[in-house]
């Protein structure tokens, strides 16, 4: 008796060591759907599951694309994550769907949680440029919103570039990169944005509509 | 006229084609004198590492065996310059910006006789990345991910003209294997056999310090290199050839790090770094190896993680702060109440910036969802929004990975065990253990890969194997008011084990133990483990035990040279090793410098009532 408990024991402690990472989650997940703007249809694999904002749960599985229609922009597609943190390769980043800006994309995602996506649609027609500067200002906000939020806790002073990262890049993103004083009024208006929704993917939306990139 | 027109030119096709193709003939004949071939500039553009390219994707190669011979490579280059192109972005010359770009400095091409075409992908996104100063980025040591224990290494462009609150939406340049989900175990065999393939990528910064800094508790240093512009385009042309490029992954010696050097190589190809390293490239390593170029550091920045950011902000309060933002998180104080208006700006900041910090941790790893916190922290915002800004001083960086010793180690000692004399001789192949030399690594944190120790006593010619370790990785994270992850650790290999009777046979030994740690403050760590042990060998009845039993011990860091440990462990093997386990140790490591230290030790192991003692002077080489 006392020697079978030595090998569950031995080989419990070797399995919680190594693996516990490996093995997760059951045959379902819960996931949610944002879109920036709201409304796109979301298929998985062809099969329509509902309408962003979404919230679903789907079967796990490989080889899942997810794609958003939405009547006058372009259909994105996204492939459901490559979980790229393994337990044992410290070389890779987890969780990025955008790859490269050498691939320029039209549309973009961001799987900012375990079980959240965002989506920025792009207009049908829209140029590429204006294309990829809704992205970037979409993926940044959904990825780092809540240190966005606590920098717009601190007092927006006369030197906004000492408040914090955060939000000094989202204001350079969305108006002309500047000295500190060309910063403030458009750190005010942020400030107004974030504290007017509830949600990243509000605040994004909220966003690219006030700085005409929706 | 039109028709006029029509009969000159194919008149003077056959003219022209003759005229590029002697031109296309006087380039190669000139390259061919110059030894362009074997220049180290176009071998770092082709990755040529002996015979053979490292990059696996034929479409690199405008040769039929390009792969293998720089000079057909470099020939049907130049060919493929003068080859029309229906897309210019197709052509040679925008697909390969680089080689265009050297070869044309080379071989000072005469854009009369071959025009130089407009690339419209390649400006676009070199306008995009804009790139100013270049940065290594090395994100400390993940201890609970073996692999990221060696830290990991990639760059980051920084926008012209932007200053530091513009880095956050720079390109960051990541190395990285395709490694599908499902993989699990078989991970770790096709890691270690290059049954992976490794490609560059470009992603935001931001998404960088997210994942190391926000979920992974990493601290980032980042290592302004003084690149000129010239070089600094060289790299970013090369990357562009890149984009498509697949490269063998292998862990130990052809990883991120292996291939980051490879890329700073083609901007300074007279001292390549890659090829310094032969069997293994540890990051920190590579860094040091970068940094080891005269005046390339310019300047240094230490980006701490949020979980060290909360760390520190603890440390800095007292227990009745503590306990304040203990309340609030768990919604027994709300923000704004007479009670913390009270108190003085500063701590009333120090406390609401705590509690930030924790809500951004938790959400970062997904513990809490943004809707659950998401009122707190806005109650937060608009509480902390009247006070001061910020005046905490950051974190201390202790643990400057440039300041790390190397990562292999050649050992000298003699000692005494029970009662004899003996010298010994010892080798790693990697990295670091607990009493090594602590600058550049994590307290707490040792990886020991391939140890093999050699002893001999001095009343026996012979020599006689000590130990073969194979592994033994050990994460010591300290518990504290917010954080309570598992100390562990894991090993395999041979080691001499005394049992009793004067036995002391070499047994195999695969073991791991689970368990807590906690810091004392001033340096010192405790810990308590359950270890459970199975040996083998023919010392040992039946040939194999299993064991369990628990193991306490004491780290201290006395002095910044010295570091100290204490430990006592005692395992019970029921059915073949009559009595239980002990073993009892004291040891002191004095740093001689960056890259040696003398090690005293001493143990007791044995039986209750048959021990032995053991004890050592060790000098060991880090290189």
């Amino acid at each position: 008796m006392k020697r079978i408990a030595m090998v569950v024991g031995l080989s419990s402690l070797l399995t919680l060591v190594g693996c516990a990472t490996l093995f997760g989650g059951g045959s379902h997940q819960k996931l949610t759907f944002d879109s920036a703007p709201e409304g796109a249809t979301v298929f998985m694999n062809g099969q329509q599951l509902g309408v962003t904002p979404l919230n679903v749960d789907v079967e796990r599985e490989k080889g899942v694309v997810f794609t958003f229609k939405k009547d006058g922009f372009n259909t994105a597609s996204v492939v459901a994550d490559t979980h790229l943190n393994p337990w044992f390769w410290g070389d890779v980043v987890a969780g990025s769907l955008l790859s490269t800006t050498i691939d320029t994309a039209t549309n973009s995602s961001v799987k900012y949680s375990d079980d959240r996506y965002f989506v920025t649609l792009s207009p049908v027609g829209a140029g590429q440029d204006a294309a990829a500067k809704r992205n970037e200002v979409s993926s940044y906000i959904v990825t780092n919103y809540g240190a966005i939020g606590a920098e717009l806790g601190a007092p927006l002073s006369s030197k906004p570039s000492s408040q914090g990262q955060h939000i000094v890049a989202l204001a350079d993103m969305v108006s002309l990169p500047g000295e500190d004083s060309d910063r403030l009024p458009t750190l005010t208006v942020l400030h107004e944005l974030y504290t007017s929704t509830h949600s990243a993917p509000d605040f994004a939306n909220a966003v690219l509509t006030k700085f005409g990139m929706n | 006229m039109s028709r006029l027109f029509l009969i000159l030119l194919i008149a003077l096709l056959p003219v022209t084609a003759a005229s590029a193709d002697d031109y296309l003939s006087s380039l190669e004949a000139a390259a061919q004198t110059q030894r362009l071939g074997d220049a180290p500039e176009w071998r770092a553009l082709l990755h040529y590492r002996g015979h053979a390219s490292e990059v696996v994707t034929p479409d690199f190669f405008l040769a039929a065996d390009g792969r293998h011979d720089p000079a057909a490579e470099l020939g049907a280059t130049l060919a493929a310059f003068f080859a029309p192109a229906m897309d210019a972005d197709a052509s040679a010359q925008c697909r390969f910006v680089a080689r265009y770009h050297w070869l044309k400095e080379q071989l000072h091409f005469d854009v009369a006789r071959l025009p130089e075409r407009q690339c419209p992908a390649f400006t676009r996104w070199y306008a995009g990345i804009d790139a100013g100063d270049l940065v290594l980025v090395f994100p400390a040591a993940y201890l609970n991910n073996p692999a990221s224990m060696y830290g990991h290494t990639f760059l980051r462009f920084d926008r012209t003209g932007r200053g530091p609150e513009a880095e956050l939406e720079s390109p960051a340049v990541n190395f990285s294997a395709d490694i599908a989900e499902g993989d699990g175990l078989a991970a770790a065999y096709k890691g270690l056999f290059g049954r992976y393939r490794g490609r560059f990528q470009i992603e935001p910064y931001y998404r960088m310090v997210r994942e190391y800094a926000d979920i992974q508790d990493r601290d980032i240093w980042e290592y302004r290199l003084a690149y000129t512009p010239a070089e600094r385009q060289r790299i970013l042309e090369h990357l562009w050839e890149l984009k498509d490029a697949r490269f063998r992954y292998y862990f130990f010696d052809r990883n991120c790090s292996y291939y980051l050097l490879a890329l700073l190589d083609v901007a300074r190809p007279e001292h390549p770094l890659a090829l310094r390293f032969v069997y293994q490239v540890i990051p920190g390593d590579a860094l040091q190896g970068a940094l080891s170029q005269p005046d390339l550091l310019e300047q240094e920045r230490y980006r701490p993680s949020l979980a060290t950011r909360l760390r520190t902000r603890l440390a800095a309060m007292d227990d009745t702060d503590r306990a304040r933002v203990l309340a609030m998180l768990s919604g027994h104080l709300t923000p704004g109440t007479m009670e913390l208006q009270a108190l003085p700006p500063g701590r009333q900041a120090a406390i609401y910036d705590t509690v930030t910090d924790r809500l951004l941790y938790t959400g970062a790893r997904g513990e809490q969802e943004k809707d659950d916190y998401a009122p707190l922290m806005q109650a937060v915002i608009q509480a902390r929004a009247s006070l001061p800004e910020d005046a905490d001083a950051l974190p201390t960086p202790g643990t400057d990975p440039a300041l790390g010793h190397g990562s292999m180690r050649l050992g000298l000692g003699a000692g005494s065990e029970a009662g004899s004399c003996y010298t010994e001789l010892s080798l790693r192949g990697a990295y670091h253990d607990l009493l090594d030399p602590t600058p550049g690594f994590a307290a707490g944190a040792a990886i020991d890969m391939g140890e093999i120790t050699l002893r001999r006593y001095a009343a026996d010619a012979r020599v006689h194997l000590e130990s073969l370790e194979l592994f033994e990785v050990t994460a010591l994270t300290p518990r504290d008011l917010f954080y309570q992850p598992l100390s562990w650790d894991v090993g395999a290999g041979w080691g001499r084990r005394w049992l009793g009777a004067g036995r002391r046979p070499l047994l195999g030994d695969l073991h791991t133990g689970l368990g807590v740690s906690y810091d004392l403050g001033d340096g010192g760590l405790i810990y308590a483990l359950m270890d459970a042990s199975l040996l083998t060998g023919g010392g040992i009845a039946d040939g194999y035990a299993l064991g369990m039993g628990p193991r306490a011990g004491l780290l201290w860091r006395a002095a910044p040279r010295l570091n100290l440990e204490l430990n006592a462990a005692a395992q019970d093997f029921p059915d073949h090793l009559h009595g239980i386990s002990l073993g009892y140790t004291a040891a002191a490591n004095l740093a001689l410098g960056r890259d040696a230290s003398l090690r005293l030790s001493w143990s007791r192991q044995g039986l209750p009532g048959d021990m032995e003692d053991e004890t050592g002077l060790h000098l060991y080489w880090y290189f």
